[in-house]
């Protein structure tokens, strides 16, 4: 994840590579993208997909506010991530959702075939049209779409770990359910045409048994991918502000070696890692001696 | 080219420039590995990947189904057809969840 302060006509005040920081045109460099300088220039926020650097990038561009003189200095963020970051987690999380599903249905599959050997056979044909049973139907229907409905909820509400369990503990329960109310639920003397009402109980029936472990199995990769890229993003972090740290105390100390050098009394102090200093006579500390360079 | 037995890909274009009245010719070249301009010329898009997956378990899910929806009255549905049935409708329904949260979570301009 990298960010750059871009002004109204798009060049560069800061960049999170100290290169390109007052050096680079962010619009020429994005092959003048209309999206991005409308955003920019407009300062409103926007979500964008631009070739950066010859590059499909994601793009987020907010308006900077600062304090006092700077309070609207009408400069923009460009918060960007190159777009194959964004596909590998894409495919990862895909794969890994995946393999979590099919490792379900297996276990499903087992289960089933165990039922289907062992079991009487009213554990297993239970759930054919039967148009005395209207509404055990209806009854069926509305009990899996309410753990639908509860699942939905939690998935907005909990780690992705306790979701798994949850949607485990849903589709088991629901399964249940829907097997004593179709089973037990009393047949009505009446014979009326169900078909729509068998429809919805077995299209909620299935999306109870697949389409909640495979949500679930979803958000557990998704978050599983992302907390893996975050921790990248932060093992790099470290090395960046180490960088930073080293580029700025170089800039300071440059400068400061340049504004006294005028003075003839002055040398040249190695500080080490690359830093130097100029000081008039001796050094007072003693880690300002590495080596001494000579005044020209 | 090699330069620091680093094999590169140049690519050069040529101009004019005139300098206190002396025109003096400029190439600007640029440089890429040549590793590199291979494995990123021959590299397959994850989207299209993605696409190419999605349409072969399209069809992969669907035949079973087609099956079905093609068979006539004198014709015989096993117990295996069914089998086959249940898995694929069960495989569809998970494949079309994932997709669709997929879509939802990382949907591109």
């Amino acid at each position: 994840m990298r960010f750059a302060v871009v002004d109204h006509d798009g060049l560069v005040v800061f960049h999170s590579d100290g290169t390109r920081s007052l050096q680079e045109s962010f619009f020429k460099e994005c092959e003048d993208d209309a999206a991005l300088k409308s955003a920019v220039q407009e300062l409103h926020d926007d979500l964008l997909t631009a070739y950066y650097l010859g590059r499909p990038t994601r793009m987020y561009i907010t308006r900077l506010i600062g304090d006092g003189a700077f309070a609207d200095p009408r400069w923009a963020l460009v918060v960007f991530q190159d777009n194959a970051v964004l596909e590998t987690l894409n495919l990862e999380t895909l794969t890994l959702a995946l393999i979590m599903f099919a490792a379900f249905g297996v276990v499903l599959g087992a289960v089933s075939a165990l039922l289907h050997f062992f079991a009487p056979s009213r554990w297993t044909k239970w759930f054919w049209p039967d148009d005395r049973k209207g509404w055990a139907y209806a009854t069926a229907a509305l009990v899996d779409a309410g753990v639908i409905a509860l699942f939905v909820v939690d998935a907005g509400r909990l780690e992705s770990m306790a979701l798994l369990g949850r949607a485990a503990m849903l589709t088991a329960g629901a399964a249940i359910a829907t097997y004593l109310i179709v089973t037990l639920m009393p047949a009505s003397s009446r014979r009326t045409v169900v078909w729509r009402g068998f429809f919805w109980a077995r299209a909620t029936f299935l999306f109870v048994l697949a389409g909640v472990p495979a949500a679930a199995c979803f958000q557990t990769a998704y978050d599983f991918e992302t907390a893996l890229l975050v921790k990248s993003e932060r093992a790099h972090e470290d090395v960046d502000r180490a960088a930073r740290s080293m580029r700025i105390g170089n800039r300071v100390v440059d400068r400061l070696a340049l504004s006294t050098k005028r003075d003839s009394g002055f040398g040249i102090w190695d500080l080490g890692f690359g830093i130097r200093i100029g000081i008039r006579g001796r050094p007072c500390e003693s880690r300002i001696s590495k080596s001494r360079i000579p005044n020209p | 080219m090699t330069i620091r037995a680093v094999r590169l890909r140049t690519d050069e274009r040529t101009g004019q420039q005139v300098v206190s009245g002396d025109p003096e010719e400029w190439v600007l070249c640029g440089f890429v590995r040549v590793d590199r301009f291979r494995a990123e010329g021959a590299a397959i898009s994850y989207t299209y990947l993605l696409w190419f997956s999605t349409a072969l378990a399209a069809i992969c899910l669907g035949i079973p189904l087609v099956k079905l929806r093609v068979l006539g009255p004198r014709e015989r549905f096993s117990a295996h057809d069914g089998v086959w049935v249940c898995v694929t409708t069960f495989a569809a329904a998970g494949l079309l969840t994932v997709i669709a949260m997929d879509v939802y979570v990382f949907r591109y301009d």
